[in-house]
């Protein structure tokens, strides 16, 4: 995913050169209306890259069905033809698609089974990871991002300022060979890959959460360090700040009262962002670490071919994205009355 | 020759860094024989040898050279990354610059069509454009480049309509200059500077996402190595040789890290002119 923050010095754009994407999707246009507009957007675009595929599309899409004879399967080729309606002009195929998408019906995957039921399953662990990484991320950023802004020490300073720097270059697959190098290969503390589900035994699947959700969660860490720090040595020259201590608060409580809670601001924005887009990051690490998420789901599927399957893991990631760049939005308007003031 | 050392010392130390990277990496993927001690695909010894002075970094899973195997993986890995920056450079600037120069409702029209791409996540709408039209090297780079293709384009559309309201920019359309004219003689000259910030970094990202597909099995396929193959494979040793995929792990790290670093040297001597954002402003993560 990219962020894309304003350049500080940009007098000359107008409201909606903002690139904030939240306050663009919602806070120039206003409404809900455009995150329906969007999505409608969102679903049109898959449907059509889906409807590019070459020959057949139900054939392609319907893939070698591997339980069923040849004349089973033609069936079915028939039926699904009829059924998506493509016999009828393309917009009808696409009202018929996502009429049957919103009902969670998006056909059957390549070996004949429910694409509803085979992404409902990875849903659990992908939920999981991605949750303990925000967590890991955003407590990691917050209490390492105050330790470098309070301490005196320069060297610890820009010792992690560095340590971020080089984290935006090291790629989720190389941190977590690093991290299984150390922990599995060398320490044994941890396994190196794997899954068990909490159901069966939470003591066995947080051992084995723990090097995924590391791994996923210190390049997200890194980000937020550099937008808190940036916020917080912006927010410290504040003539807010310089008032206060004027009125003889401590410095401690200048920090913790008056900067911290200024200085998080455009960070929730990024949070919410890489929250949204969490995908990315599920893609590379659960492949790493064997954990069936939803982003393993979409590698075998994309290798496999399974097109129903991509297509309904695309459709409902980018909906998810523009669903939490919207809450995102609220939240920030919530939190900011300046930005309500304006709108 | 002093007057040439001068100048290059008045660079910035960044720019200077990062090409001092860069170059080694380049000659590679251009010269890879030059460089590499052994062939990328003979077996020269026995599989999974630690680092010896024979093989510098040692030998993989069926005793072929890893030094040798980096050094060809830049052919590919640089290649496929640059020419993805391209693509996204080219086509994202030229909808930005256009875009944000016309303003109204071409631009209106324009930002919300970028938006819904940028509600795909990266890898995800890439891996889709893969599954659709196939694992070639080329539908890799435009795959990869359409990506990052609408961040760029939201970026160069904030330099139009910044250049829109510039005198020079008025009296030429004063003057009687055509869109075109105006478009390609005063606002591309004068925004290629932060632009090209924006595109060191855009090459940046490219060789995370390029590694990352190879990584995934969707890149370069074996034998041919890629740093991104290599380190798949790496986990798949990580008992028997735990320092398998450090070189081709390392080298991602530094082409990256080397563009961040010509990118921030190009906005700190461009700095002068104009104010070009910070690094963070165009950084792309993963």
């Amino acid at each position: 995913m990219t962020v894309d923050v304003a350049p500080a010095d940009s007098p000359h754009i107008d409201e909606g050169a903002s690139p904030r994407r939240g306050a663009r999707l919602v806070g120039v246009l206003g409404q809900l209306g455009q995150l329906v507009a969007v999505l409608f957007a969102v679903s049109l675009l898959t449907f059509l890259l889906l409807d590019a595929l070459p020959g057949s599309a139900v054939d392609a899409r319907i893939g070698p069905l591997p339980n069923f004879s040849p004349e089973e399967r033609a069936e079915l080729v028939a039926s699904m033809s009829k059924q998506l309606g493509l016999d009828k002009p393309l917009a009808w195929q696409y009202v018929i698609w996502v009429k049957n998408a919103f009902t969670g019906d998006f056909g059957l995957n390549y070996q004949g089974i429910e694409v509803r039921d085979v992404v409902g399953e990875r849903l659990a662990p992908t939920l999981q990871l991605g949750i303990a990484s925000i967590i890991i991320s955003t407590v990691g950023a917050l209490l390492i991002s105050l330790l470098g802004f309070r301490t005196r020490w320069r060297a610890l300073r820009a010792g992690i300022q560095g340590t971020a720097t080089v984290l935006l270059v090291v790629p989720a697959f190389w941190l977590g060979l690093i991290l299984v190098i150390i922990f599995a290969a060398e320490l044994g503390w941890l396994p190196s890959a794997g899954y068990v589900s909490f159901s069966d035994d939470p003591g066995e699947n947080l051992r084995f959460l723990v090097l995924p959700a590391v791994t996923l969660a210190l390049p997200q860490l890194a980000l937020f360090y550099r937008y808190l720090d940036a916020g917080l040595r912006d927010t410290s020259t504040a003539p807010f700040v310089t008032a206060s201590r004027a009125r003889g608060l401590s410095e401690r409580g200048v920090a913790y009262r008056h900067i911290l809670p200024n200085a998080i601001l455009p960070t929730i924005t990024v949070i919410g962002l890489v929250a949204g887009s969490l995908i990315s990051g599920l893609v590379i690490v659960e492949s790493v670490f064997s954990w069936p998420g939803l982003g393993l789901l979409l590698v075998d599927s994309v290798k496999a071919k399974d097109y129903n399957t991509v297509a309904a893991i695309v459709l409902l990631t980018a909906f998810a994205y523009v669903v939490v760049a919207f809450m995102v939005d609220v939240a920030y308007r919530l939190l900011d009355p300046r930005t309500r003031r304006q709108s | 020759m002093s007057a040439f050392i001068a100048a290059i010392r008045r660079q910035p130390a960044p720019l200077l860094a990062g090409l001092a990277i860069l170059t080694p990496f380049l000659v590679m993927c251009v010269f890879p024989g030059l460089l590499a001690p052994y062939e990328p695909l003979k077996i020269e010894a026995l599989p999974l040898l630690g680092p010896s002075r024979e093989h510098l970094l040692g030998t993989d899973e069926i005793g072929r050279d890893l030094l040798s195997r980096c050094i060809y993986a830049a052919r590919t890995d640089i290649f496929v990354s640059l020419a993805a920056a391209a693509v996204a450079f080219v086509i994202g600037t030229a909808i930005g610059l256009f875009s944000g120069y016309i303003g109204g409702r071409v631009d209106t029209v324009t930002m919300r069509l970028i938006d819904v791409l940028l509600s795909f996540p990266t890898i995800v709408l890439a891996l889709f454009l893969i599954t659709i039209f196939g694992r070639e090297q080329w539908v890799q780079i435009l795959a990869i480049g359409l990506v990052m293709m609408p961040s760029t384009a939201r970026f160069s559309r904030g330099e139009g309509l910044v250049l829109r309201g510039r005198g020079y920019v008025e009296a030429s359309r004063i003057s009687g200059g055509s869109r075109w004219h105006i478009l390609v003689k005063h606002v591309l000259p004068n925004s290629l500077a932060t632009l090209l910030v924006a595109a060191s970094v855009l090459a940046s990202s490219a060789v995370l996402i390029s590694a990352s597909l190879s990584y995934l099995g969707l890149g370069a396929q074996p034998p041919e190595p890629s740093w991104g193959n290599m380190l798949r494979a790496a986990y798949g040793v990580v008992y028997d040789a735990p320092l398998y995929g450090v070189g081709a792990g390392v080298c991602i790290s530094l082409v990256a890290g080397a563009y961040i670093l010509i990118g921030e040297g190009l906005r700190r001597k461009f700095r002068n002119d104009r104010n070009v954002g910070t690094l963070s402003s165009s950084i792309g993560g993963l």
